[in-house]
């Protein structure tokens, strides 16, 4: 009797550790290929995530793995791998360091491995330009106010009587770049920080526990642009994008939506610059015109490399992947 | 609202998606089953097969299984004494003396009915809340939820026992332990010693393991013997739903409140149990809570199915998760091409609707499902404890190790299994210590941003002002009622 028990325990014991190996998507090692040439034939590759699984990055990995593969000579399969902590700084070390740079390993980062990175966190091990980046996505950023301000654009900011409110996370988050675009134009609002992410702090904005907040693209589109129309939010100004000449442009998300500069230049009569200006542009590229990258070793046979990017490029250029 | 709501259940019982929530069920049963294994574990391993899927088949798969998780972790908290997740952890304390006594089918009978009472509730929270959720969540500014979280760490002192001292500086303990990792507000980093792994704070699951199912290993390899002291089960399931019949009003009131702090985004939801665990022992008269007392399994095993409609509420309509679970299904949302937010009232309201069915359907096979196993797997408590143990270990060492993938998480699963240990053996309470663990964050964020925002003014408000004359009444009633106690019983002698 105890024996059939026992068989019962060792089989729940199998089936856990089978539902822990679907988990953590074990790591297989590749082929690899000595001479250079690149094929991927039964090769699997791997895209580490360095966030928990559901989250923004996670998804778009995913969204991006199947079509990414089809464009890839042989369409070999793209696992996800989820290396979560450290706010994702945990997972990029790992990626630069212990990932063989075969050219079967990609990863994907956002906005929050880029700041770490761009403040000289100690515990960063990875450095950006020794990866090659494949493929990037943008996002955009609004900063809108309560209709308490009494304004109805951003050019009226300068004459707001009430004390100004920001909900933010940290000050090494998204939250960052608003923040910095808060120096620019000169506005004083008090940053409260703390907020659990942009859901809470958007709940805070309803509250009126703040008066003035941001959002990005999707998020403002859902949930922000509605209030608008309804009167119950007033878009200020947008975060706009970095276009080749490294100037600040519109958003083509927003296109009625002035920028942050074209705020500064209404109220001051002269274009932004100076440190902070230039800071602004630094981190307004690598948080939204960059938000999310998939990146590729730099160290990655070239052959890998071109294959990998050809495909990228075949795959921007896909229709019916814009269309998705 | 009810025509579509009938509409939705005819697109629920469509036998293709009938079959992906039976496979939903199934897997959260499991999932639940297994120590250590939780919701999270079970959303990440559905999340690959989600991409592209028809929402009301991914839905009918996601929820079937979030929904009967805490079904399912009822049976290792009976029977061997350690949680098969985060949210039956209080169901152990009267669960399983019971199942000592030997009366294990008569507390899983129980605990089971009472998990499908309190999903069920949960469903129909959910779908009142629907109107009027947008208001309700506004209402709760951050000096609310402060005070609320003080509330919960008040409830502490409920679970302490005999000695308040004790209780209190096990809660203390768990609000430093809570402290760990990067501050919610500033970039401080506190106790983490330039680890990386510390500089996230320890993970839930690994401390409530560590602190509840290590100890009691250690303590089956001393004792031996099997769980139950008696050779034969006594006490039938139907016996237990008896219990569970004549106490409705405990199931109702627990599965209300359980929905509720389910509902309040970022107050923890875990610890839910431990809340509907102290109000019971607080209003049920001549009760024996902690020694073997059915309405002790009650009181929590209602409250953490109902928790579930609740924690949907933020989740589906302002995109705020209130547990790693609902984070997971938010992306889940994203990947079948659904976004949370104030549309699943208007355009996606059948995809809500469905989801509350959902939640009721699979609350009510999987207790029934698990009441058909209740026989064959309350049998484990006659194995004796020595022969269980390895198995429990590795369960134990993968369940840890789900939370981060890292040696972080084993080794504090050790470190903080032996501080477990050592507070049983000095008899002190453990609940506080995980209350205090899990609001640790919340308390502090809260009252950062109230002071940040309102300076000293929100100590003003009427709402704080209330829920502090709770609290108040709350900690001093208790001391006074033993006190009276303790005179009438000298009186008495």
């Amino acid at each position: 009797m105890t024996v059939r028990k026992m068989y019962t325990l060792t089989l729940l014991l199998i089936l856990t550790l089978f539902l822990a190996g679907c988990q953590s998507l074990v790591l297989i090692s590749p082929n690899q290929t000595s001479k250079g040439e690149v094929d991927y034939q039964d090769t699997l590759l791997t895209m580490v995530v360095p966030y928990q699984s559901g989250g923004g990055t996670d998804v778009f990995a995913r969204f991006m793995t199947k079509p990414l593969s089809n464009h890839i000579k042989n369409q070999p399969s793209i696992q996800v791998e989820n290396v979560p902590g450290g706010g994702s700084i945990t997972g990029t070390n790992k990626y630069v360091n212990s990932y063989s740079k075969d050219g079967t390993n990609l990863v994907t980062t956002s906005a929050s491995t880029h700041i770490p990175y761009l403040l000289k966190q100690s515990s960063v091990q990875y450095n950006l330009d020794e990866l090659t980046p494949l493929v990037g996505a943008p996002t955009g950023g609004v900063v809108y106010g309560s209709p308490d301000l009494k304004i109805g654009s951003g050019f009226e900011l300068k004459q707001v009587k009430e004390d100004l409110f920001f909900a933010g996370m940290s000050p090494t988050g998204l939250d960052l770049t608003t923040l910095i675009s808060f120096e620019v134009l000169e506005i004083d609002a008090k940053a409260v920080l703390g907020y659990e992410g942009r859901g809470p702090a958007r709940v805070a904005f309803e509250q009126g526990e703040s008066n003035i907040d941001f959002q990005t693209t999707t998020a403002y589109k859902h949930n922000i642009a509605p209030k608008v129309e309804n009167g119950e939010a007033i878009p200020l100004y947008s975060l706009g994008q970095i276009d080749e000449n490294g100037e600040v442009v519109r958003d083509p998300q927003f296109p009625d939506i002035p920028t942050v500069k074209e705020v500064y230049e209404e109220i001051h009569g002269v274009e932004p610059s100076g440190r902070v200006w230039e800071t602004y542009k630094h981190f307004l590229n690598a948080t939204y015109t960059l938000q999310k990258v998939i990146w590729v070793h730099k160290s990655a046979p070239e052959s890998a490399k071109n294959e990998l990017k050809e495909a990228v490029n075949k795959l921007v250029e896909d229709d019916q992947f814009k269309e998705d | 609202m009810f025509e579509s709501a009938m509409e939705a259940l005819s697109i629920v019982l469509d036998p293709s998606r009938m079959l992906f929530m039976c496979l939903g069920i199934g897997l959260g049963i499991i999932v639940g089953l297994l120590p250590g294994l939780g919701g999270t574990v079970g959303m990440s391993l559905m999340l690959p097969f989600i991409f592209g899927m028809d929402p009301f088949v991914g839905i009918a798969l996601l929820i079937g299984m979030v929904a009967v998780i805490h079904t399912g972790d009822t049976f290792p908290s009976i029977l061997i004494g350690v949680p098969g997740s985060a949210g039956s952890q209080a169901t152990i304390m009267d669960g399983f003396p019971l199942a000592k006594k030997g009366e294990a089918s008569r507390a899983m009978g129980a605990a089971l009915f009472c998990s499908m009472i309190g999903g069920i509730i949960g469903g129909i929270v959910l779908f009142l809340a629907i109107p009027i959720a947008a208001p309700l969540i506004t209402s709760f500014t951050s000096p609310v939820l402060f005070m609320l979280t003080m509330l919960g760490l008040s409830m502490a002192g409920l679970l302490a026992g005999d000695s308040p001292a004790k209780g209190a500086l096990s809660g203390l303990l768990g609000l430093l332990i809570g402290a760990i990792g990067s501050a919610p507000a500033v970039t401080e980093y506190r106790y983490t010693f330039n680890s990386l792994y510390l500089s996230d704070g320890l993970s839930l699951p690994v401390v409530a393991l560590a602190i509840f199912a290590f100890p009691i290993l250690i303590t089956m390899l001393i004792q031996k013997g099997s769980i139950a002291k008696t050779t034969h089960l006594q006490g039938g399931v139907l016996k237990g739903i008896g219990d569970a019949l004549k106490n409705k009003f405990l199931v109702v009131r627990s599965a209300i409140l359980g929905s509720l702090v389910g509902f309040i985004p970022g107050l923890g939801g875990s610890v839910v149990d431990w809340l509907a665990y102290g109000a019971g022992k607080k209003t049920v008269k001549n009760n024996q809570f902690g020694e073997g007392d059915i309405r002790g399994v009650i009181a929590p095993e209602s409250a953490n199915n109902a928790k579930e409609g609740g924690s949907l509420i933020p989740t589906l309509l302002f995109g705020i998760p209130g547990s790693g679970t609902t984070a997971i299904l938010l992306g889940g949302l994203i990947l079948m091409g659904l976004e949370a937010g104030p549309k699943m009232l208007t355009s996606e309201l059948p995809v809500t609707l469905s989801i509350v069915w959902t939640l009721v359907i699979a609350n009510i096979i999987g207790a029934l499902l698990c009441m058909i196993l209740i026989k064959p797997i309350a049998k484990l408590s006659l194995i004796p404890g020595e022969k269980l143990v390895p198995f429990l270990a590795v369960l134990l060492v993968i369940g840890a190790y789900q939370s981060n993938f890292s040696w972080g998480d084993l080794i504090t699963l050790i470190a903080i299994g032996l501080l477990g240990y050592i507070m049983t053996i000095l008899d002190w309470p453990r609940p506080p210590l995980l209350i205090g663990f899990v609001l640790a964050v919340s308390a502090e964020r809260y009252y950062w941003i109230s002071i940040e925002r309102y300076g000293w003014e929100w100590l003003g408000q009427p709402v704080v002002i209330t829920i502090g004359i709770i609290i108040v009444i709350l900690l001093t009633g208790g001391a006074i009622m033993k006190k009276i106690s303790i005179s009438l019983q000298r009186e008495g002698v």
